[in-house]
Order: structure tokens, then C-alpha cells, then sequence
């Protein structure tokens, strides 16, 4: 269990969490949505341990995390940032293998080795491998990272459960990898056993994928719960200020949201109008 | 099998790289050692050494040629290799640390707080001389003095070009210009407190020049090149991982603020002791690193090592070309390095702002 209690956190004066408190379950899936600024990548920078909290504790597998070392961290948890900035011509798989510092030592370099090739397979990255990352679209640089902490938390340490926290990972994809990015993510949490927590933006993304949905506006967790009690009409307009009516998807069984109004940025589907006030 | 051809391919490339450069580097060792005002016989080089260090009389040996070699151009070989090697794995970490391939330690200043230390040291001599400072530190005083000013500019420039976490080329550079005016106003001001021989001393040094290379000289500044030329290479990986961010570097499990502290400290120690005999000494930092990015790609692991041979490697042809070109007279060596790395610089410009479309 990656678990935060209890948290605080103040940013110049402005209270950025309240008490928040969240369960991040092994070989589950759990999505973090709310409005622009509500505070989701600050909960995520406690997780990672970028921000301390004010008050309230962070336990990785039970121990706070304060109890553990920098690479002992590492080796239990990989962060995917939002965006990464990296201006040197790396190739690809090096970035890949950075994945791997962590754990440098600890496996042979065969073992080394099958780990980056596996996750370049599974990204279906490897035909870039050779490639400068630097000459790369916006979205193979962002499968080249994903591959990179997926090979993060790749091996076994000491049977302990891993988990992965993923900033906003599907942004910068178009409709095909954003399936693909959110179907290797779940599969890694289910085969895996690993927690993930994701920070979205699209409300039907999230409700395809995750297992548990967190709700998260003005700092306060609102809502945390499996997706039919989560996503609802009413969080949708409490929350998002959105008019939208919440069905049953045909097909997966999940919940589908669907607009009751047109607007300039939602159509059928709440994608990127979350944060607009109309 | 499907592995990277890439690698395979780079692996021979490296093979090719080292070789080349480090024999590149015995040989101009070589044609240094012969040429100069008194022309030494290549062929008399190892039995000169060999008697020098005492282990085997050769009665063949010219005992003028001996006195020169080992005292005069053995010593200035020695600092310029030392001083090349400093300076190129310096600019490689500073510009790792500060993620942009723009920085090097006379650019952004370092090399002139070490200068103005060293000159304050240099100018205020008379009136150290017996007090504990000078007890303590004897001959370390020059380079201690080089160390602190470069540390204190290291840390204001980096402190100066973050934001949140990032750093601001146009920031970084900047400061380094406003730095390097505030270092030099300081250092006009020495000049104009000097004498008549400190002046001579100090004008002659600020350009940058290795002909003051002595053995007791080396003994000092020597091993603390060493343990940053030697030490840097150690923080490869942490500065392959700082360049996809600082944040990403520390969920990789590295300690920043750690890094930092180490990178800064070794590469002042490195840069002062370097001006504290040299003077300063510019462009190397900045340009050896490219030429090896621009073969081996930017991975330290290669970078470190290759940019300590190649540093070497250019500084000494450049010191060859300071004191063969005018000959008997001698070019400061900064004016030569500066000569071909200005440019370089442009172009580098030039080649960033046809890439991205802005200069910076």
C-alpha cells in the first residue's frame, strides 16, 4: 500500500492541500481527476517526496517514507512527469536504460538488458530505439519515458509491492496511444501487481481504466470510490460545472459520460473542457 | 539478433576515438617536448628522461638539452595537460549540471572570481606574509584563494539562473557577463593598487599563460586538479540523469542537493587552481565538450574521459602554436584559445539559431 495521511500542504501562503488522505492499492489502478490547479500534481509531488507536506504522513508499504533512502525509493516507485525537457541527443533506448540507474549492480547486464528490451516491446518503442530522442514527436518522446519507468520498477526488490505515478500521461497522445499508454499501464498494475496512480484529465478515459476514482478540488478529496459511485451527474456539475448526463457504456460495461450541452471545446465527450467555465 | 545497431556501432567508434585521440596526444606529447627555442632531437627524449630519473647513465645524453626538457618544458607540459584536462571534464560538468551546453567556467564568470581572489592574494602578498593565513596555507594560498572565489561565483550563478527548479540560459549567461564586469572592475582595481613588479606579474598572468610552470608549483596544484578530473568521471550517471531534469533525477533515487554541492566544489577546485598558476584561460571548456558530443553523443560516461584527453590534447597543441608561432617571443595563451573559440561559439550560435529558430 502506498498510502498518504492526512496531508497538508502550503505553497506562498495558499493552502495547495487539506487533509487529504489517499490509498494507492497494489495491482490497481487509481485515477485522480479535479480542475485545473486543484491540487492533483501537488498530491502527486508529496507522493514522490518533491514537496514535504506541512503536516500529515506519506507510508510506502507501511514504513513512512521519510524512513527510506532516496534509491531504496526509487527502486519501489517510478514518476512520469507531465513533461520533460531534455535538449542533448540522447538515443532513445539510453533513455530508456535511465531507467535503470537505480538498480545499478544488482542484476546481471544480460538480466539488464531483457528488462529495456522488454519494455521498448511493450511501448512498442523499439524500431526507435537508434533514434535521437531529440528528433522524436512529442508523443514517441512521451512512449519513451513511459518506457522508462516502467523499466523503473521492472524487476522484483525483495517481494515489496511497486507503484507507478503517472502525471497527466495520455496528454500529449492522439486517440490511439492514449488507449494504448492507459491498456499497458493497466495490464503492468494487474500482471504486475503494481499501484498506480494516475493523474487524467478525460473523465471517460478514467472511468475505462481505473479501478478507483479520486475526486480532488480546492485541495479536498471530494470523492474517492470505484468509477459508477464516483463519476455521477451531479460530481460532473458540482465539480466541473458541466451539464452532462452519465450512462452505462454498451460495450465495457463502465461508466460513459455524455455531454447535455454543446460548447466550443466538448462535444460528445468531456475531453478537454474540463477546467472551462462557460 | 535485434539489438541495437546503434551500440554496436558506437562501440566500435569509441575503440577508434580513444585510440586516435591518445595517440594523437603521444605525439604532439613528443613534438612538444622537442621544439621550441632549443631544438631537442625526438630520438633523445626517452634517454634524457631515462637519466633524469636515475635509471640509466647515458653518457650520450646533451646536458644542455637535459636542463631545458626537464626543467622548463617537462614542468609546462605537465601543467598544460593537467589544465586541459581540468578544464574540458569542468566544462562538461557545468554544463551537465546546468543542463545547457552554453555554460563554461570563463563564460559564466568562474574563472574571473578566481582571477580576482587570486589577484587580491597576489596584490595584498606583502601584507599576508606572516600572518596565520599565510602560515597555514603556504603555497596553497594562491590556489585556496582561486578556489574561493570560483566556489562563491559557482554557487551565485547557479543560485541566480534557477527558476523553480530550471535554469534560464539567457539567465545563466547573463549573470556570467555581469559577473565577469563586476570580477574585472575588481581585478583593474588590484592593478591599480599594485607596484611596479606586481603589476608586471599580474598583467602577464591575466592573459593566461603557461610559462611560469614549475615542478614545486605542480606538486601543489597538481593533485587537486587530479581529484577533480579523476573525482568528476564518479558523477556520470548522476548528471546523465539531471539532464532529463532535476526532478526526474531525484526519483531515479539521486541525491541533488548532494550532486550539486560535490559537482560545484570539484570543478572550483579544479578552475582555481587552474587560474592560480595560468590565469585564465578560455573556450576550452566550452568547445571540447562539443567536439566530443558531436562524435560519442551526449552520454557521460565517454564524455568525461574523452574531454579530459582532448582537452589536454588542444590546450597543448595551442600552447605549441603560442610559443613556436612569434618565436623567441610567446603569445598568451588565452589570446590563442580565445582566437579559435570565439568563433566557435558564433557558429554554435549560429548552428542553434538555424535549429530552432532563436538564438538562445
Amino acid at each position: 500500500m502506498f498510502e498518504a495521511k492526512q496531508i497538508c500542504f502550503k505553497a506562498s501562503g495558499l493552502t495547495l492541500l487539506d487533509d487529504v488522505s489517499l490509498q494507492v492499492t497494489p495491482g490497481q489502478v487509481t485515477a485522480l481527476l479535479g480542475p485545473n490547479g486543484a491540487g492533483k500534481s501537488t498530491l502527486l509531488s508529496v507522493f514522490s517526496q518533491e514537496n514535504m507536506p506541512a503536516s500529515g504522513t506519506v507510508y510506502l508499504n507501511g514504513q513512512p517514507l521519510s524512513a527510506y533512502s532516496r534509491l531504496a525509493s526509487a527502486r519501489l516507485r517510478a514518476v512520469l512527469p507531465q513533461k520533460s525537457s531534455l535538449s542533448f541527443g540522447f538515443r532513445a533506448q539510453e533513455v530508456v536504460e535511465m531507467g535503470r540507474l537505480p538498480h545499478q549492480g544488482l542484476l546481471s547486464p544480460t538480466q539488464e538488458r531483457d528488462i529495456v528490451e522488454d519494455a521498448m516491446a511493450l511501448v512498442q518503442i523499439t524500431h526507435l530505439r537508434d533514434r535521437a530522442y531529440t528528433r522524436l514527436s512529442g508523443g514517441e518522446q512521451q512512449r519513451v519515458h513511459l518506457a522508462r519507468v516502467l523499466c523503473q520498477i521492472w524487476s522484483d526488490v525483495g517481494e515489496q509491492p511497486r507503484y507507478l505515478l503517472l502525471d497527466e500521461p495520455t496528454s500529449a497522445l492522439d486517440l490511439e496511444h492514449q488507449h494504448h499508454v492507459m491498456n499497458i499501464v493497466r495490464e503492468f498494475a494487474t500482471s504486475a501487481g503494481i499501484g498506480v496512480l494516475a493523474v487524467l484529465h478525460d473523465l471517460n478515459l478514467a472511468a475505462m481504466y481505473a479501478d478507483q476514482i479520486a475526486v480532488i478540488k480546492a485541495g479536498k478529496i471530494e470523492a474517492c470510490d470505484e468509477p459508477f459511485a464516483v463519476i455521477t451527474s451531479d460530481m460532473i456539475q458540482r465539480i466541473f460545472h458541466v451539464d452532462a448526463g452519465v450512462k452505462e457504456n454498451p460495450y465495457l460495461g463502465c461508466p460513459l459520460v455524455i455531454s447535455k450541452q454543446r460548447s466550443d471545446s466538448v462535444f460528445n465527450t468531456l475531453q478537454t473542457g474540463c477546467g472551462h467555465e462557460k | 539478433m535485434a539489438y541495437s545497431v546503434a551500440l554496436a556501432k558506437e562501440v566500435k567508434t569509441r575503440g577508434f576515438v580513444y585510440g586516435g585521440l591518445l595517440l594523437a596526444l603521444g605525439a604532439a606529447i613528443v613534438y612538444a617536448s622537442s621544439s621550441g627555442a632549443v631544438l631537442i632531437p625526438a630520438g633523445d627524449i626517452l634517454p634524457i628522461l631515462l637519466d633524469g630519473l636515475g635509471l640509466r647513465d647515458m653518457a650520450s645524453v646533451d646536458p644542455v638539452h637535459q636542463a631545458v626538457l626537464l626543467n622548463i618544458r617537462l614542468p609546462r607540459i605537465v601543467l598544460t595537460l593537467l589544465v586541459g584536462a581540468g578544464l574540458g571534464v569542468s566544462g562538461v560538468a557545468l554544463q551537465g549540471l546546468f543542463r545547457n551546453p552554453m555554460a563554461d567556467p570563463a563564460l559564466i564568470g568562474i574563472s574571473a572570481g578566481a582571477a580576482l581572489f587570486a589577484a587580491a592574494v597576489i596584490v595584498f602578498e606583502g601584507v599576508l606574509i606572516g600572518t596565520v593565513f599565510q602560515g597555514v596555507l603556504g603555497l596553497y594560498m594562491l590556489p585556496v584563494a582561486a578556489f574561493v572565489g570560483s566556489f562563491l561565483i559557482a554557487m551565485l550563478v547557479l543560485r541566480l539562473s534557477s527558476v523553480s527548479g530550471k535554469t534560464d540560459v539567457a539567465t545563466m549567461l547573463l549573470a556570467g557577463i555581469a559577473i565577469n564586469a563586476i570580477a574585472q572592475a575588481g581585478t583593474g582595481l588590484m592593478t591599480y593598487l599594485s607596484d611596479d613588479s606586481q603589476l608586471r606579474t599580474l598583467t602577464f598572468w591575466l592573459m593566461g599563460s603557461l610559462s611560469g610552470a614549475q615542478w614545486e608549483q605542480l606538486m601543489v596544484v597538481g593533485p587537486l586538479m587530479l581529484v577533480a578530473i579523476i573525482g568528476l568521471p564518479f558523477q556520470a550517471r548522476a548528471l546523465n540523469a539531471i539532464l532529463l531534469g532535476e526532478s526526474v533525477a531525484s526519483h531515479l533515487g539521486f541525491d541533488l542537493q548532494r550532486t550539486k554541492l560535490l559537482l560545484i566544489v570539484m570543478v572550483s577546485v579544479c578552475v582555481g587552481s587552474a587560474v592560480a598558476v595560468t590565469g585564465i584561460i578560455g573556450f576550452i571548456g566550452l568547445v571540447v565538450p562539443h567536439m566530443v558530443r558531436l562524435v560519442m553523443g551526449p552520454n557521460h560516461r565517454n564524455l568525461f574521459p574523452l574531454a579530459a584527453i582532448l582537452g589536454a590534447l588542444v590546450l597543448l597543441l595551442a600552447d605549441v602554436a603560442s610559443r613556436t608561432v612569434v618565436a623567441p617571443a610567446e603569445l598568451p595563451i588565452g589570446i590563442v584559445t580565445a582566437l579559435f573559440g570565439g568563433p566557435f561559439f558564433l557558429w554554435l550560435l549560429l548552428k542553434r539559431k538555424a535549429a530552432t529558430g532563436v538564438g538562445l
